[in-house]
């Protein structure tokens, strides 16, 4: 039996980028250690902040959560759950939403796209209008988190992004060349939208997955039936299997990121106008959501 | 020797006697960044050696979505 490295206890996990073996206390340990360091070094938050948390009732949304609610700051977070409309997979995350709210005391706020938007994610996917079911979602998601964030008057909005969504980002726009992307994805709360922190950025989906189940967190294990972006799958699969014979490369990727970061700081960015439609901020002549609004039907 | 995995469906394999989980895994295809092993009902290491009529579940922790 594979022993603690500290106390000799049956390890639970192994970090194969330092070869440390861990048992179920030290790895809670060392998560929360980790998140809290996170967001001492990164100023990620101020003592007694109003923060939003978007909650899928997936894993890594519901292990942040979690461990926010563990933060001895006086932070008051405000759980925020999309509802896209999804059926057969939505309900399951929200009510794996609401159980985790339920044990923290937590109020969850839920926003649907039906009431927001009129119509759910799975009647705009059979207009054809040549979009994916993640564009939609996507674009509307953030949108919909935006407004309540500033209707519940929150001053960021913490997502459960991790390593590996982290360095496929950084993978992606790198491959393709989009370096004002690339810039974006480490400046939060550009294009004049509410902040948004990734306290688990630098926890690797492993992690965070092991967190979830040794700390029983109600958590919706359902993969949504719209198939995801093939290029992203592609980077995804990538990257594991660059940190299988090289582990702690994903990490090294996302550190390398940050040192370039400073540098991308002069690169000529587009303009921020306002949305001709409703006003929010864009770099086109309308935004995102009001184009995408805009070629649905009435 | 025979042990019981629990992936996408269940099966009974047979393995060497002190096959690791690792090299199970490995052997099945399944690389070992994208999944959290459960032995005989408690999370594990992929070290572990395997003994007869264990019972080891794969739980995908990298998803789509
Ligand atoms: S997979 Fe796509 S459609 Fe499904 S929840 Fe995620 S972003 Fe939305
Ligand atoms: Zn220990
Ligand atoms: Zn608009």
């Amino acid at each position: 039996m594979a022993e603690c490295d500290r106390c000799g206890a049956r390890a639970v996990y192994n970090r194969r980028y330092c070869g440390q073996r861990l048992c179920r206390d030290l790895f809670f340990a060392y998560i929360e250690a980790r998140v809290r360091r996170a967001v001492k070094t990164q100023k990620i938050f101020e003592r007694g902040e109003k923060v939003g948390v978007a909650l899928s009732g997936g894993k890594d949304s519901s292990a942040l959560l979690y461990l926010l609610s563990q933060l001895s700051m006086g932070l008051e977070l405000h759980p925020i759950a999309i509802d896209e409309g999804i059926a057969g997979y939505r309900p399951h995350g929200l009510e794996a939403a609401r159980a985790l709210c339920s044990q923290l005391g937590l109020e969850l706020h839920t926003v649907s796209f039906r009431e927001r938007l009129g119509h759910t994610l799975d009647e705009m996917v059979k207009w054809e209008r040549g979009y994916a079911g993640c564009t939609y979602c996507g674009v509307f998601r953030r949108r919909l988190l935006n407004d309540a964030g500033r209707e519940l008057g929150l001053s960021k909005i913490a997502t459960g992004h991790n390593l590996d969504d982290e360095a496929q980002a950084v993978m992606m726009n790198y491959t393709r060349g989009d370096i004002e992307r690339l810039l974006r994805l480490g400046t939060p709360g550009d294009l004049g939208l509410l902040p948004r922190v990734k306290p688990l950025q630098e926890v690797p989906e492993k992690e965070v997955a092991i967190y979830a189940l040794l700390r029983e967190l109600p958590v919706s294990l359902e993969e949504c039936p719209y198939a995801r972006d093939a290029f992203r799958l592609g980077i995804r699969d990538f990257l594991n299997g660059l940190e299988l014979a090289n582990p702690g490369i994903k990490y090294s990727i996302l550190r390398g990121y940050k040192r370039l970061l400073p540098h991308l700081a002069t690169y000529p960015r587009t303009a921020v106008k306002r949305c001709g439609a409703c006003g929010e901020p864009t770099p086109n002549p309308l935004c995102k959501a009001c184009e995408l609004l805009g070629a649905l039907p009435e | 020797m025979k042990v019981a995995i629990e992936t996408d469906k269940e099966q009974e394999l047979e393995v060497e006697d002190g096959t690791t989980i690792e090299a199970l895994l490995a052997r099945l295809g399944i690389n070992r960044e994208t999944v959290a092993v459960s032995l005989n009902g408690a999370l594990c290491t992929e070290e572990e050696p395997l003994r007869p009529g264990d019972r080891l579940r794969v739980i995908k922790v990298v998803t789509g979505g």
